[in-house]
């Protein structure tokens, strides 16, 4: 009982962006999921993989992609387990294993990333103003519905859609791409 | 706004918002795609873009935060013994090796893989060595490492020929059979292979011999000899605390069933 009270306050803390708790969290389940990287063949390659797993398993939660299906010691091996087949060397062999994955591992669509844009992206939305970066984060990032953030930040629902294409309009036009 | 803004506003913020699985979000898109004409899609994958880049902020953030604490601590030195540097690397053969001829992939995927691995490897263990073990003579170290070396380089025709004459120092010589086991199968002696692993099952040294055990699986499976190749992994996969078991039950999972 004592492991799903402790379990419910760091997904408490996750969603509410505390990120006081990262480290501890790094540090708790870092043995566990390398020794079963390891297990896997995973050597000298684990640590690398348990990190890319880390901060996918942080922005997951922090995004309520969790569902509170397993623990998350589970939650994070697995995620570890998709990007060790994943890395194992982008080979065809593992993608049937990946399929069977009942989890969202990262966004996991079709889209094809132009790496440059998003480069710039990451650098211009940190210089948007701070009601800008709030919504457009609260909204792509969290996933909260436009209804929902109208009533939180007590303004009306045509507001906060024009407000966000104005955003998004603001960011285009500090793009060189 | 017009019916037709507020079904692509509802659609894409369905999409944006929704929770639902992998496959209905596929689903969405796909109606999203077909729904919208190429600038409003252009205009949708701009917003995908935002999405990917604040995700990629966000993990830079926890990373920051991560490594703030971790550099406050002193880091010691990581040493890796001479065994463990060539378990290492049967480790990167094997895996590069057996998943690629269990599923003949193209020449130019395992290429770029194996080189990609070479890579790691050399910069995170090679380049940190610190070889232990003074009994060890510093010429059987230095060609012990060249050997390794060749072999990661694909040369594996030299590497035999500076691994082959270190058979005779006592027990060390498993180590290197187990290389020249990796370098055989390379170059495609699969009988010179076999006979280079096969004497290791019986050592008594675990990582030794879960090396060759899962060596001699990828060499069934590469010679068709599909029975044998089953029967080992199932045995590698029913071996509590064997370094490969799981990894045996995944091509067990994936190649016979």
């Amino acid at each position: 009982m004592q492991t799903i009270i402790d379990e419910e306050h760091i997904i408490q803390h996750l969603i509410a962006d505390d990120n006081s708790i990262i480290n501890g969290l790094y540090h708790k389940y870092k043995k566990g999921c390398l020794y079963s990287l390891q297990q896997l063949g995973a050597d000298n390659v684990a640590e690398d993989i348990f990190q890319e797993a880390f901060l996918s398993f942080v922005v997951n939660v922090k995004r309520g992609k969790f569902r509170g299906e397993s623990k998350l010691s589970t939650y994070i091996n697995t995620i570890a387990k998709y990007k060790f087949f994943n890395h194992s060397k982008k080979r065809k062999p593992w993608t049937e294993d990946i399929s069977e994955l009942e989890i969202v591992v990262d966004e996991n669509d079709d889209t094809t990333y132009d790496s440059e844009r998003i480069k710039e992206l990451t650098f211009k939305l940190e210089a948007l103003d701070e009601k800008c970066k709030t919504l457009l984060r609260s909204f792509y990032f969290k996933g909260m519905d436009l209804k929902h953030l109208s009533t939180e930040m007590g303004i009306s629902y045509d507001f906060i859609r024009q407000k966000k294409s104005r955003c998004i309009k603001k960011l285009k036009n500090s793009m060189t791409k | 706004m017009d019916d037709r803004a507020i079904k692509i506003h509802e659609l894409k913020e369905k999409y944006f918002v929704s929770d639902g699985s992998i496959q209905d979000k596929l689903k969405l898109k796909d109606i999203i795609r077909d729904t919208l004409r190429t600038q409003e899609y252009e205009e949708f994958e701009y917003e995908l873009h935002i999405r990917k880049a604040l995700i990629e902020n966000e993990k830079h953030h926890i990373k920051s935060d991560i490594r703030a604490t971790e550099n406050t601590n002193s880091t010691p030195v990581r040493r890796i013994s001479i065994k463990k540097l060539i378990s290492i690397a049967a480790v990167f053969a094997v895996v590069a090796i057996g998943l690629n001829s269990i599923y003949n992939n193209s020449s130019d995927d395992y290429n770029s893989g194996y080189l990609a691995m070479i890579e790691d490897y050399q910069s995170e263990s090679l380049g940190k060595l610190s070889v232990r073990g003074a009994a060890i003579s510093d010429s059987y170290i230095d060609s012990l490492k060249q050997g390794i070396d060749l072999s990661l380089q694909e040369d594996y025709t030299k590497s035999k020929e500076l691994l082959r004459p270190l058979l005779g120092y006592g027990d060390r010589h498993e180590l290197v059979n187990l290389h020249l086991g990796i370098d055989e199968f390379m170059i495609g002696n699969y009988q010179g292979a076999e006979r280079n692993i096969k004497i290791l099952l019986s050592s008594e040294d675990d990582s030794i011999r879960e090396e060759a055990e899962m060596l001699l699986a990828q060499l069934y499976i590469k010679e068709a000899a599909d029975d044998q190749a089953k029967s080992l992994l199932i045995k590698l996969s029913e071996t509590h605390n064997h370094k490969y078991a799981i990894m045996a039950k995944e091509i067990l999972k994936n190649k016979y069933q």
